[in-house]
């Protein structure tokens, strides 16, 4: 068969295949499956955007974000107790959405590094947004009250106790000299609660410290009192 | 007769169910289709078939074509995916594999003085060293110098960054080069 009759057995066979009943597909079609692909993208953004937001609310929360000011410890400690399990979900969920994002011109015709840089930016302003509101605040009274199913423990989990790593936290109820005596009780009942006395690390201003105000403490223990290696104020939020 | 009319209005016909204008198309593009596709799995045996499965999707999807765009690089888009597939099945390993082109930003650099003598001694380099080029730069090139495709229309065809062309192209052109000097001096 030479190539112009095989051109013509081609053409042949698809009108034929179309005769037998192939549907053209309808433009709502076309509509519907781009609408499904944005909304989806959309919903994967806006998860991605929980999730970083929740990655900050709890750095913030838990009083975790003052560890880098306290130096090689803090930022060693610091990347123990990161929420790396959030972290690896929203990488994940950003990779998900920048396939999804390959559907459109605008997402395959960027390197997948700017793709993937844009996406963690627009999730980063979004998580921004919702921080700025009482969202994770509202979830974390939800979690304390043990009215938040499925998402209830990763709330309980950021006021937990890392005492294993030095991290310590409470409100100043004494202050003799070097060393202040803080208490804590977030009513979880757990190793963290209670009194502990704290030598202050040296040259720290007492003068700046008064009773009542809440205190982040990273430290050794030594018998009876914790040697601190760094001490921050913590706001009136955390 | 001949048809004049251009593909953007026979692609509009199709839309409005007119079977004249996909016969139409598939006299235009069955050639170029065939072509494309020995050159991109280098194996006649699928083409014909795959061709077909080509123009039934055609058909399908001709609703999802914009008329204002141009028509070839969205019948070239649905037989990549066509001929992908078949060399996916084939099992010849992937055709696009994790390719780090497409992760970095690469500058844009289309040649404006790449002219038609060179794009003539490429096409001859091809013809004699196709076989030695792996499937991904065989049909980036083949889209570039015998189909004549812009950056920017491999780029939507391919669905990758316009950087990613060049980089590929011109990779594709040392290659070439490469097979022919060592031919010639064998």
């Amino acid at each position: 068969m030479n190539e112009h009759d095989l051109h013509n057995r081609i053409q042949q066979n698809v009108l034929e295949r179309l005769k037998r009943g192939v549907p053209m597909r309808s433009r709502a079609y076309f509509i519907v499956r781009l609408t499904v692909l944005a909304i989806t993208s959309l919903l994967v953004l806006a998860l991605t955007a929980y999730v970083l937001s929740f990655i900050v609310f709890s750095l913030h929360e838990s009083g975790e974000q003052l560890l880098l000011g306290f130096g090689l410890r803090g930022v060693q400690t610091f990347l123990i107790l990161f929420p790396w399990l959030p972290a690896i979900v929203d990488v994940l969920l950003i990779v998900f959405l920048d396939w999804l994002l390959q559907g459109f011109a605008f997402g395959y015709r960027v390197p997948l590094l700017v793709l993937f840089c844009v996406t963690l930016a627009a999730s980063g302003v979004i998580a921004a947004v919702i921080n700025g509101t009482a969202f994770n605040g509202h979830l974390l009274d939800l979690a304390d009250r043990g009215d938040l199913p499925i998402l209830g423990q990763a709330y309980e989990n950021i006021r937990g106790s890392h005492r294993d790593a030095g991290v310590f936290r409470g409100t100043i109820t004494m202050i003799d000299g070097d060393q202040v005596t803080i208490t804590h009780d977030d009513q979880d009942h757990d190793a963290d609660d209670g009194t502990q006395n704290i030598v202050l690390p040296p040259g720290y201003a007492t003068s700046s410290l008064s009773i009542g105000e809440r205190v982040f403490v990273l430290g050794t223990p030594t018998g009876p009192v914790v040697q601190a290696d760094g001490m921050e104020e913590m706001s009136p939020d955390q | 007769m001949r048809d004049d009319r251009t593909d953007e209005e026979l692609a509009r016909r199709l839309q409005a169910d007119d079977h004249q204008a996909l016969e139409t198309l598939m006299q235009r593009y069955t050639a170029k289709l065939m072509r494309y596709g020995r050159r991109f799995l280098a194996s006649g045996d699928d083409v014909g078939d795959v061709v077909q499965d080509v123009f039934v999707a055609v058909y399908q999807n001709i609703r999802d074509f914009d008329p204002t765009r141009r028509f070839s690089p969205w019948i070239y888009r649905i037989a990549h995916n066509a001929f992908v597939d078949v060399l996916r099945k084939q099992a010849k390993g992937p055709v696009y594999g994790l390719d780090f082109d497409r992760f970095v930003p690469h500058p844009i650099y289309e040649d404006p003085v790449e002219d038609e003598k060179e794009k003539e001694e490429m096409r001859v380099l091809l013809e004699k060293h196709l076989d030695e080029l792996p499937p991904s730069s065989r049909e980036i090139i083949d889209l570039h110098y015998f189909e004549g495709f812009k950056y920017q229309e491999i780029a939507d065809i391919l669905h990758i960054p316009i950087g990613t062309v060049g980089i590929r192209l011109s990779r594709a052109k040392r290659r070439l080069k490469e097979a022919f000097r060592e031919h010639r001096y064998e």
